[in-house]
């Protein structure tokens, strides 16, 4: 998923070195962590204007077409879906999915290839944006049908949606997305509180995909006019399903969401929506915002963040520390490197580059301890898969920052004692830290005998569309590279960067064009599991993944969300990786303007 | 006259094609732009919106769509032929009208550059006539000196300070509340008060430098020595003076306004202030490129204009400027 906060923490890390040590390590087993830490029900105050503050616009207004990570913390109260992530500050207990519209989790049969599930009575549509009542909408019934027509509309070209891929399983798409047939014939609807998915393969993590904004009931005979233009501009009609709907949506300005009376909190036992507006500025200065959220005339930043100086004062400051929540966003860093390209094909010069590689220093330059710990795996905390590094290190090194004698022992075995002095394509990026870190991988590199390393940064993020998703362009090693989850199943990682049938000519994220037989296999196996199984096969693929060497993996990404004064109960999710707002109050009158 | 504004008129139009053509080859043309094909390969801009591990043939469709699977000559034509019309297209992100959303975000950015404007004349003209009447003395020293300290203070800095100050500390100001003239005037000016000063105070100490500049060189000018030789009062000398002193701040001040009206993308940002500066970067960090060259061509429309309106002011001011 796409995270706009990413690209601005970049610019502002340097300064951070110097706080590193005063953070800690954030996302540890740390008692008393904000955003860790429930409150009891009667200590949260209710109603009043929950007052964010933002930089960004959402991407799209429409749930099937939203992909960026603020439009999902948005879409938390405004439409709800089958199943969905519990409201807790756990983060193991996040991830098993609780019913939302559905009565239960999704029934499964033995192969997971068909899974069911029953809509609960009184769940009902709320106005659409604006504050409309669409006649034979608003206060009807959701059904299947809508939920059904959901999935299909993915695959209408009109929509853009943004992941139809997990929905591909689904028996007949192919035919609906050519146009063979009008309905896609795998999803069942035997009656309005029923919904059946057949699937062409096994699936253990369907619940999941029900579980993102895109399977949101749509209800079709309003929506349909809308997908049927040349771009859809249901974005314009968004009808809510969730405590809130949207009032006003002045783009890159302003939104509003007002409570939804057609929402029964007695269907729903994950949102609590203790506030009675929702008020989000667009298009504020980053350090003004901070200065505002910490002046407590917002509740809390959306996609503004503390950096530099700010955050140096917002860590050393105690009081202003304790409103700072500092957790796991499910995303790894790392370099990478290029299976096809000599003398990467080699799994021990691959190996040999792993031990090489300084992590430590990359994160010093990357901004230290506070942006997340050094990753030694491919899939971050926070998912299933995840391997903690005090169990599972294959690259182990002092402090993780290299050992060189390992590594050339490496590059001897594999035949390259005096080094390689072919030329390699190596690909960093321009902006600050990247060039840094570019620098520190390039200097580890000719330290292990690369002597002919032909260097190219691009301006971020140019790197990614112009050299590691074209495989053409044969790129030999790249630094700048990371992904985030699209929810916290190892699937999400581990198929689309790692899997062999998904090296593409263009848009390819198989940067390494790794392609082997037992990792496909492990992938393809887990995939179809559920429960401990499926947590242990991906632990195995995890392991395989790592093993290949193919990436140098060295940040397990963190998070940083400041908050109010006023705001209580602000626990982190991992799933849109932020404070889920849904059940915030805010004391209202104290310390505000 | 008439010719003369039908040749400027024409080269106007003739620059505005080539500023289109020049941001459309960035995009379209030049390897690495966002919106073209290399060898086959998908556009950039396809593959960012078909999201993630997209389908081959989801990315063609949206190339299809987006029209980026013609001809790049046809993608200009057809772009140039509607943008002529007025239709600058739909933003790829968001699906909005651009032109509709320049134009919507037009009013907030006129309303910021002409009251700077208004502010740094207010300041800068009175401050540079008197230092150059009083050379040297204690006034002129001080508003030098206070030129200086504006010329050298960037806006990005200056305005985080003043929100500092006049928000966060004194609570006299509020970034973010910005309302239309329109719909609550009062509202508009405790919105804009601040930015004005902040986006004023480095052209005034600009313009105090120049109009001083000015008016010291036309001093020592024949005419006006022959003035007070022929025993005028020294107000009407001044008069004299001013008029010639002034008209290369009308040159500037029309330049600079018609740049501002393009976005004055940090103030915009440091205040909140929703117009055309804050499009662009949203445009920009989304490659949202029908928006991006929609802004461009509208900024390159102002400075044009404000130009052309600038020569027949000119004109109007100092009759040694000839037509042809």
């Amino acid at each position: 998923m796409r995270d706009r906060k990413f690209l601005r923490l970049f610019a502002a890390l340097l300064a951070l070195g110097l706080i590193a040590a005063a953070c800690g390590g954030g996302g540890g087993e740390g008692e008393g962590r904000p955003g860790t830490e429930e409150v009891s029900e009667e200590d949260i105050p209710t109603g009043g204007t929950l007052r964010i503050a933002g930089i960004s616009d959402v991407d799209y207004m429409d749930p099937g077409a939203m992909y960026y990570t603020l439009s999902w913390t948005l879409a938390r109260g405004v439409v709800r879906t089958l199943v969905t992530y519990p409201a807790v500050a756990d983060f193991e207990e996040q991830n098993q999915l609780v019913p939302d519209l559905a009565t239960d989790v999704g029934q499964s049969n033995e192969d997971q290839t068909q899974w069911t599930y029953t809509l609960k009575d009184g769940v009902v549509y709320g106005p659409a944006l604006g504050g409309e009542d669409v006649p034979g909408v608003t206060g009807e019934p959701i059904t299947s049908g809508d939920i059904k027509y959901a999935i299909e509309r993915l695959f209408i070209p009109s929509v853009g949606a943004g992941y139809p891929n997990y929905y591909e399983d689904i028996v007949g798409v192919e035919e609906f997305q050519n146009g063979d047939a009008d309905e896609i014939t795998g999803i069942e609807t035997p009656d309005d509180k029923t919904i059946v998915f057949n699937l062409a393969k096994p699936v253990g993590d369907w619940d999941f995909r029900m579980a993102m904004p895109a399977a949101s009931p749509i209800p079709r005979d309003y929506v349909e006019k809308f997908d049927k233009k040349k771009d859809s501009d249901y974005d314009q009609h968004v009808v809510a399903s969730g405590p809130y709907y949207i009032a006003e949506w002045t783009p890159e300005e302003q939104i509003t969401l007002e409570r939804n009376e057609h929402w029964d909190p007695e269907t729903d036992d994950v949102r609590k929506a203790y506030v009675d507006t929702v008020d989000w500025k667009l298009g504020l200065d980053n350090d003004v915002g901070v200065e505002k959220i910490l002046n407590n005339d917002y509740e809390f930043g959306m996609d503004v963040a503390p950096s530099g100086p700010a955050l140096e004062r917002v860590v050393n400051t105690p009081e202003l520390k304790q409103r700072l929540i500092n957790e796991p966003s499910l995303c790894t860093r790392y370099v990478w490197l290029n299976t096809t390209v000599e003398p990467f094909n080699d799994p021990l010069v691959r190996q040999a580059v792993n031990f090489a590689i300084d992590r430590a220093n990359i994160k010093r330059v990357f901004g230290g301890p506070i942006t997340g710990p050094i990753a030694t795996s491919v899939v971050p905390p926070g998912m299933t898969g995840h391997l903690a590094p005090e169990e599972y290190n294959p690259f182990e090194t002092p402090n993780m920052a290299g050992d060189m004698e390992r590594a050339k022992e490496l590059m001897a075995e594999a035949g390259y004692e005096n080094g390689y002095d072919g030329k390699v394509l190596f690909v960093g990026a321009s902006d600050p830290p990247h060039d840094k870190i570019a620098e520190t991988v390039r200097s580890d590199l000719e330290e292990l005998g690369f002597t002919n390393l032909d260097v190219k940064t691009p301006a971020f993020p140019n790197q990614y569309t112009q050299f590691y998703s074209v495989p053409s362009k044969n790129v030999g090693i790249g630094t700048s590279a990371g992904w985030c989850k699209d929810y916290n199943d190892a699937f999400t990682f581990l198929d689309p960067l790692f899997h062999g049938r998904n090296i593409r000519d263009s848009g390819n994220y198989n940067y390494s064009e790794l392609d082997d037989e037992r990792l496909n296999e492990a992938i393809d196996r887990a995939a179809g599991l559920t429960g401990d199984d499926r947590i242990e096969a991906w632990e195995e693929a995890n392991r395989l993944a790592t093993e290949s060497a193919v990436w140098v993996p060295w940040s397990w990404d963190n998070e940083t969300i400041i908050f109010s004064e006023n705001l209580v109960n602000p626990i982190y999710n991992t799933f849109f990786s932020h404070i889920d707002w849904v059940v915030v109050g805010v004391e209202q009158g104290a310390g505000s303007n | 006259m008439f010719q003369y504004m039908v040749r400027r008129l024409l080269w106007a139009f003739v620059m505005i094609v080539l500023v289109i053509a020049v941001v459309f080859a960035i995009f379209f043309v030049l390897p690495g732009g966002a919106g073209r094909r290399e060898d086959g390969r998908a556009s950039p801009v396809a593959v960012l919106m078909a999201g993630r591990n997209p389908r081959p043939d989801l990315v063609a469709d949206i190339e299809h769509r987006l029209g980026l699977d013609r001809p790049i000559h046809i993608q200009f034509g057809l772009y140039l032929g509607r943008a002529l019309k007025g239709d600058l297209g739909y933003s790829y992100q968001s699906q909005y009208d651009v032109r509709d959303a320049v134009f919507r975000r037009l009013p907030a950015t006129m309303s910021l550059a002409f009251g700077a404007s208004i502010v740094w004349l207010m300041i800068g003209i009175p401050l540079g006539v008197i230092s150059a009447l009083r050379r040297r003395s204690l006034l002129d020293r001080g508003s030098m000196l206070l030129a200086l300290i504006g010329v050298s203070m960037p806006t990005f800095w200056l305005g985080l300070m003043a929100v500092f100050f006049f928000d966060s500390r004194l609570g006299v100001y509020n970034v973010g509340d910005y309302a239309p003239l329109t719909e609550n005037p009062v509202q508009w000016f405790k919105a804009l008060w601040l930015p004005w000063i902040v986006l004023a105070v480095v052209s005034a100490a600009f313009y105090t430098r120049m109009v001083r500049g000015n008016v010291l060189e036309v001093q020592g000018e024949d005419y006006i020595r022959t003035a007070r030789a022929k025993g005028l009062k020294e107000r009407s000398v001044i008069r004299h003076a001013l008029r010639s002193a002034l008209t290369p701040v009308v040159t500037m001040y029309g330049l600079d306004v018609g740049i501002l009206l393009g976005g004055a993308i940090i103030t915009e940002r440091i205040f909140a202030i929703p117009g055309i500066g804050l499009l662009a970067v949203e445009a920009i960090t989304s490659s949202d490129l029908p928006t991006i060259l929609g802004v461009t061509v509208f900024a390159a429309f102002f400075v044009i204009a404000m130009n052309l309106l600038v020569d027949l002011v000119y004109a109007a001011l100092d009759p040694r400027v000839r037509y042809s």
